[in-house]
């Protein structure tokens, strides 16, 4: 299978936002292939929500393109948007509105509105017609924006945060949905969450993102691949250890420090010796969650890579 | 086809996959010929990413325990297939290394390992 | 185009009837009927054509301003970059509401003076009922020119506020100005007054087609500026 040469579900290059406050989305360039999952990961505040809002139109890009489906998203918004279901991290409808009104709001707005696909996942949802959007949890209040945006045959999913404050469950029955939804190996998902757990088993590509900047995107294996956890005694943390380590995590009793794989063999300490039975250190493999730790501790190497 | 996907044993999802379909096919519970799950539905099913299956079944197909077909899905390669048998002798060969061991440690005489190894051989239809 | 700017009229027509068409349509036709019925039960109502119509006007004049307070209500507005219509037909479609509005601000004025009249004198006198028609609707529609703008630009409460204050401002700057007159040229102010009176007097029939007609241009001009600073505002803003 070539990635390379499927056709993209959405490419961005280059997107810039400088936000007067001081913040700047920074050169941000990647392409989520049509047909998987991408992870958008990144601490709050990394400029993940400013990345979708960017993609939304929603906000004025100072610098680069994005095209949605091959469509540029400024220039053929009509039908990008068409193509485009989204579910953020609150519900957009107006809290006075019944299900019902919701869906006779939002079924002018599309030409390919599915009534009977709503219903369905209302049924599915456990979602009543009857009930006003103030009247329902956050997590149905999550289901009701995700069955609008199944119910237009979008082919794009743009998911921001959609997990947070939902439990186990509820997550576990959105990542179900959405690796049924790529399912048919046209629609794709680009999914923005600090819950990583999310992410772990059903995402097939990561974009990480810290500080505005790109700092990986790329297979997900890939990414967890590229790094270890190497940890050891608080009197183990050799120079070399120092010196490799993307970003390390100091307590009482030893340490944890992030090493690029590749650099996993400069590591003295990794080796058993003569006259020694353990190595003092240890590698494992690091989680997307360590990665992100400590990509984020103070002092972490702020080096950007682009698989 | 029996998969179990543990996340908590630190090897690799795609590893385990591949583990788990090689040891289908060399133990015969996967035929020749037969196919195996598509892609996306085999990652639906084990709620892992699509890439994580690909990978698994190009590193088999590598490997020539499978084979992609283009179009059609992934199919077991037959038996005969030089890799395969490659796969099989080695597999054979590690089993005796660990009867010999066994036979050293309880000071079993080569000759009669050897008819041990007969008998095992025609307990077995061919 | 078409589409979009339907699909964004329909949206803010969800939006200002979000609190359902019940009470909206109960007051749309409260004001005529209770005309009617008085008109029927005493004969004279000359004063409550004049209560009617500045009824109607005002929740008509706020109706329209319910999009935007619903809009600014919790994270609707996210909704505005969701659905598959661009900014532009957005507000133009917010326009076609207040349009929508003026029209039956038109048809309630007609219906509430022509009762009038009929219970007064028995007959319509068309001429009259027009002006009332196109006075109603001018001063609308430059109500409204100033406001969406504003309610673009700052919150409801806030563009309300501002509205209110530019009333007041233009009010006493008229009353400064008539004060300074006084007392500088009292006699400049009854000429001003005479003037006036006069016009009216002796305004002839085409003297009131061209005042008509002026007043439409007005509203005309007031609607496009209103909307080209409309979209400025919008098309610059960031969700």
């Amino acid at each position: 299978m070539t990635i390379d040469q499927s056709p993209m579900a959405l490419s961005i290059t280059g997107a810039t936002k400088h936000y007067d406050s001081g913040f700047t989305l920074d050169d941000i360039t990647f392409d989520l292939p049509v047909g998987y999952i991408m992870g958008l990961i990144g601490p709050n505040g990394a400029g993940k929500s400013t990345l979708i809002k960017l993609i939304l139109n929603m906000i004025h890009r100072d610098a680069g393109e994005i095209r949605v489906l091959g469509l540029d998203n400024i220039a053929d918004e009509e039908t990008v948007k068409e193509n485009l279901g989204v579910v953020f991290d609150s519900s957009y409808f107006i809290e006075t509105w019944t299900v019902n009104k919701v869906e006779r709001a939002m079924a002018p707005m599309y030409l390919a509105w599915d009534h009977a696909a709503f219903d369905g996942y209302l049924t599915r949802f456990g979602l009543d017609r009857k009930k006003r959007v103030k009247e329902l949890s956050r997590g149905m209040q999550m289901k009701l924006m995700l069955a609008v945006a199944l119910s237009h045959d979008a082919k794009l999913l743009v998911l921001d945060e959609p997990t947070s404050g939902l439990d186990v469950l509820a997550r576990d029955e959105l990542m179900d949905i959405l690796q049924n939804y790529i399912a048919d190996g046209e629609s794709s998902v680009l999914f923005s969450t600090h819950i990583t757990a999310d992410l772990e088993r059903a995402a097939d590509f990561i974009t990480y993102i810290t500080r505005g900047k790109l700092y990986f995107t790329g297979p997900k294996d890939e990414f967890e691949e590229s790094f270890r956890l190497v940890k050891g005694g608080p009197d183990d943390l050799a120079p070399d250890v120092k010196g490799v380590a993307v970003g390390i995590h100091r307590y009482e009793t030893g340490f944890d420090a992030l090493v690029r794989t590749e650099d996993l063999d400069k590591l003295e300490g990794l080796k058993a010796e003569e006259g020694r039975r353990w190595a003092p250190l240890a590698a494992e493999p690091a989680s997307i969650d360590d990665i992100i730790r400590l990509t984020n501790v103070d002092g972490a190497v702020h080096a950007m890579e682009v698989a | 086809m029996k998969l179990i996907i543990s996340s908590v044993s630190g090897e690799p999802i795609y590893e385990q996959i591949k583990n788990q379909i090689r040891a289908s096919v060399l133990n015969g519970e996967l035929q020749a010929g037969e196919a195996l799950p598509s892609l996306r539905k085999l990652a639906k099913e084990l709620r892992i990413s699509v890439l994580t299956v690909t990978r698994a079944y190009n590193e088999l197909a590598d490997e020539g325990v499978v084979q992609n077909i283009q179009g059609k899905g992934t199919f077991v390669m037959d038996k005969g297939n030089e890799l395969m048998r490659n796969q099989l002798e080695s597999q054979a060969r590690e089993s005796l290394a660990e009867a010999v061991r066994a036979a050293k440690a309880a000071d079993i005489p080569l000759a009669d390992l050897e008819t041990m190894l007969t008998e095992e051989y025609q307990k077995l239809p061919s | 185009m078409m589409t979009g700017v339907l699909r964004a009229f329909m949206l803010d027509v969800r939006r200002i009837t979000s609190q359902g068409v019940f009470s909206i349509l109960v007051l749309l036709i409260g004001f005529p009927a209770a005309i009617i019925l008085l008109g029927s039960i005493s004969g004279g109502v000359s004063y409550m054509p004049g209560a009617a119509i500045g009824g109607v006007s005002a929740m008509l004049a706020l109706l329209p301003l319910n999009a935007f307070t619903f809009e600014q209500q919790g994270q609707n507005n996210w909704m505005n970059g969701v659905i598959p219509v661009r900014r532009i037909h957005q507000v133009i479609g917010r326009y076609l509401v207040v349009s929508a509005c003026m029209l039956a601000l038109a048809l309630e004025v007609a219906v509430c003076v022509g009762a009038g009249m009929l219970f007064e004198s028995g007959t319509i006198q068309f001429s009259g009922l027009i002006i009332s028609v196109l006075a109603a609707v001018v001063m609308y529609a430059l109500l409204e020119s100033v406001l969406l703008p504003l309610c673009y630009r700052f919150t409801y409460q806030k563009a309300l506020l501002t509205m209110m204050l530019i009333c007041i401002g233009l009010g006493a700057a008229i009353a400064a100005v008539f004060a300074l007159l006084a007392k500088l040229a009292p006699a400049a102010i009854d000429a001003l007054i005479s003037w006036a009176v006069s016009l009216t007097e002796t305004m002839s029939g085409a003297g009131m087609i061209w005042l008509a007609l002026g007043g439409v241009v007005l509203a005309a001009v007031a609607a496009a500026v209103s909307l080209a600073v409309s979209l400025h505002i919008y098309l610059a803003k960031e969700f």
